[in-house]
């Protein structure tokens, strides 16, 4: 353990999270540890399949928690059901759980109070009407390696991986996971110091808020604890109770005439500028994504939040055709040493990439 | 005269003509002078000279009847040119904001009497001025306007590229005509809502289209002024109808968490790139703008708000909406208010 850094490699999703974890405990003067003394969420997420390490800044205390999604209780070779389309189509995933905890039970040795979490289901599947076999998902998680990009620093993490391909899973995607803490923040909020960005470059499944059977298996784009968490067209769209099966959509490339914005952007977190080369002096300009305390969505959507909290210093957007390329790195003015590393990554089922650079130096 | 500061009032374009050129004479730098004594009376030559920079700036009243073509106009025409000769000369650019149109011949308004409610700010830098013309009830295509022409701070540009220190803005909020380049009948009677001397110059729509040849632009979905971030063409995926050559990477707004405004000031180009993907339709940055920004009206912000910068700048900017009689679709920037 090297604790704050840069990795890459391939790790089955368990060892993945078990890469993050003691990192993150092994960075120098670490303010993360291990959340209780006994129970199954502790030291490794092989066993029982989830983890959890907990946060602690003077009073600042939050718990982040990783559980692996291996399917259906019943039919484990069969993943959960995160979507149906109202009219043909199923859809039965595997992937990654994500969240924020409030608390812990001590009692029980497990998270407790709010609990804020994403699903990003980087192993998906749809499906017609046909038998059981049509929804199986295949993949086990145990084995199937993700080759990852990872970023750690006391703050947090940014990750980036590809799941090993199955040709069954025909909405599979890569897919990026950011956990950042900003203490640099606009106004005191109350509210914690963390934000998370979640994105699977091929299809985000948002089930109906109102169906219990969804929860902990909808794709939030944006986790801000306790404030709010948010997808894409579900909330630009104010529509919570129908179940979104969004394609995933580059920033600023969708638009709805009616209301005037991006209708597949993020909401809750704003691009206003993603990272461009100038053809003038090769430079590369853009500006931070904006993480907001909440969204607002009036007639005019161009913009869907106004209550800007703080800028993320792990990652950002770019756009592909002025010159930036995968594997570029892209560094900071001297004296700052800080450098991103540029990825344009997505998987055999989807056509659409997830163009971000994650920090690779501080 | 006080030179650098803000003004208002109510005055005719010959008269806020005079006032720009006076004042900017009037700023303690001494860089601005009169270019050519012969031109007055509603037209003025504003010269910039600030060691081997020089830079000619003149404003014009156009009180005659100008087809543009499609519609017909008078208004204000500003030239930069980098030489003078009894009038612009050497290279020059310009665009004409013809806020007093109509659709037919017969426009009633003289410009020589009729009044235009201003807003101004002048500094060494130059000038950004916002006015609403005296409504009548035969012009029918009445706008508000912007016209910015600014200098940059040769020390604040991102690099080193030969091409002078100054950029132009200009938007009328209704009729923002660019008849074909290739026909000289229409040189001096273009909106161009970008001039960056002397790289190019740019409308809205035209650029975008990238079709400088086409006749007109001047019908409504295709000329008229549209508010910045609210059209789209899902063919780019970028904004048809937002201005070339500049950016508004975000719209000032009011923030529901803390109430202060944050906003990314315009940046200005050096060049236009149209790819596949129009989002961003230029990526040669090589300065902000320090005299106006845009803003949009649905945060809490309201015309008449006064934004100011954090201590210690003592910088602060008027926030306007403008209308016109004709038009119910504003013009909504700020204006630097303080230095």
């Amino acid at each position: 353990m090297a604790g704050k850094g840069f990795y890459t490699g391939a790790l089955p999703i368990a060892d993945l999270i078990n890469k993050i974890c003691d990192e993150l405990k092994a960075v120098t003067g670490s303010s993360w540890s291990e959340p209780d003394s006994s129970g199954d969420w502790i030291n490794d997420a092989k066993t029982a399949g989830h983890r959890a390490l907990k946060y602690t800044n003077g009073d600042e205390v939050i718990y982040i928690t990783f559980e692996v999604i291996k399917g259906d209780i019943t039919y484990p070779d069969y993943g959960v059901k995160i979507a149906f389309d109202g009219v043909t189509y199923y859809y039965y995933a595997k992937g990654l759980r994500f969240g924020f905890a409030a608390g812990w039970d001590e009692l029980n040795h497990k998270p407790s109070g709010s609990w804020m979490q994403t699903f990003i289901a980087y192993y998906t599947r749809s499906y017609s009407s046909g038998g059981t076999e049509s929804w199986r998902v295949s993949g086990n998680l145990d084995t199937a390696p993700i080759d990852y990009w990872l970023w750690i620093e006391d703050n947090g993490f940014a990750l980036m991986g590809i799941p090993e391909h199955q040709s069954m899973n025909n909405q599979s995607g890569a897919f990026m996971l950011v956990s950042e803490r900003n203490p640099n923040k606009e106004y005191n909020d109350g509210m914690p110091y963390f934000y998370a960005y979640a994105r699977q470059s091929n299809v985000e499944c948002n089930g109906s808020r109102s169906n219990t059977a969804y929860d902990g298996y909808r794709h939030e784009c944006i986790l801000r604890p306790w404030t709010y968490r948010a997808s894409t067209r579900k909330e630009f769209y104010a529509d919570p109770n129908k179940d979104y099966i969004c394609d995933y959509v580059a920033i600023h490339n969708s638009w709805d005439a009616t209301d005037l914005g991006h209708q597949d952007d993020p909401v809750g977190i704003e691009f206003p500028k993603c990272a461009i080369k100038s053809s003038g002096n090769g430079k590369v300009y853009y500006v931070k994504p904006i993480i907001h305390n909440n969204y607002s969505v009036g007639a005019y959507k161009h913009e869907t939040a106004f209550e800007p909290i703080f800028q993320s210093e792990f990652f950002l957007a770019w756009r592909p055709d002025t010159g930036i390329v995968q594997g570029d790195i892209l560094k900071w003015e001297s004296p700052s040493t800080r450098q991103y590393l540029v990825f344009e990554i997505g998987s055999q089922q989807s056509i659409q990439k997830l163009r971000y650079a994650i920090k690779y130096q501080d | 005269m006080a030179g650098v500061g803000y003004y208002t009032g109510a005055i005719t374009l010959p008269n806020l003509i005079d006032k720009i050129a006076d004042e900017l004479n009037t700023v303690a730098s001494t860089h601005w002078s009169n270019g050519d004594a012969a031109w007055s009376a509603g037209k003025r030559c504003c010269k910039y000279v600030n060691g081997g920079e020089t830079m000619y700036v003149a404003l014009e009243t156009v009180n005659t009847q100008a087809a543009l073509p499609t519609y017909y106009g008078k208004g204000l025409r500003i030239t930069f040119s980098d030489a003078w000769s009894s009038g612009p000369s050497g290279n020059k650019q310009q665009s004409f904001i013809a806020f007093e149109a109509k659709t037919a011949t017969g426009i009633a308004g003289d410009l020589t009497t009729m009044l235009i409610t201003y807003y101004l700010w002048i500094e060494d830098a130059g000038f950004c001025v916002m006015g609403v013309p005296e409504s009548n009830t035969t012009d029918n295509l009445q706008g508000s306007f912007i016209a910015v022409a600014e200098r940059y701070d040769p020390n604040t540009k991102e690099y080193s590229d030969g091409s002078g220190n100054f950029y132009g803005y200009f938007r009328c909020n209704y009729i923002e005509q660019n008849a074909d380049r290739t026909s000289p009948t229409y040189d001096g009677l273009r909106l161009e809502n970008v001039m960056r001397p002397f790289r190019y110059i740019a409308h809205a729509y035209k650029e975008y289209s990238n079709t400088p040849t086409t006749t007109y632009y001047g019908n409504t979905t295709n000329g008229q002024y549209t508010e910045i971030h609210k059209s789209w063409d899902a063919a780019y995926f970028g904004h048809s109808q937002d201005p070339v050559g500049i950016e508004f990477p975000k719209l000032a707004i009011k923030s529901s968490g803390n109430g202060k405004v944050y906003y990314c000031k315009p940046v200005v180009h050096n060049s236009i790139t149209l790819y596949g993907f129009r989002h961003e339709t230029s990526f040669d940055p090589i300065a902000l703008s320090d005299l106006f920004m845009a803003w949009r009206p649905d945060s809490g912000l309201v015309d008449g708000d006064i934004i100011a910068l954090p201590s210690p700048s003592t910088k602060k900017y008027l926030l306007k909406s403008l209308n016109s009689v004709d038009k119910a679709t504003p013009l909504y920037y700020g204006i630097k208010y303080n230095a």
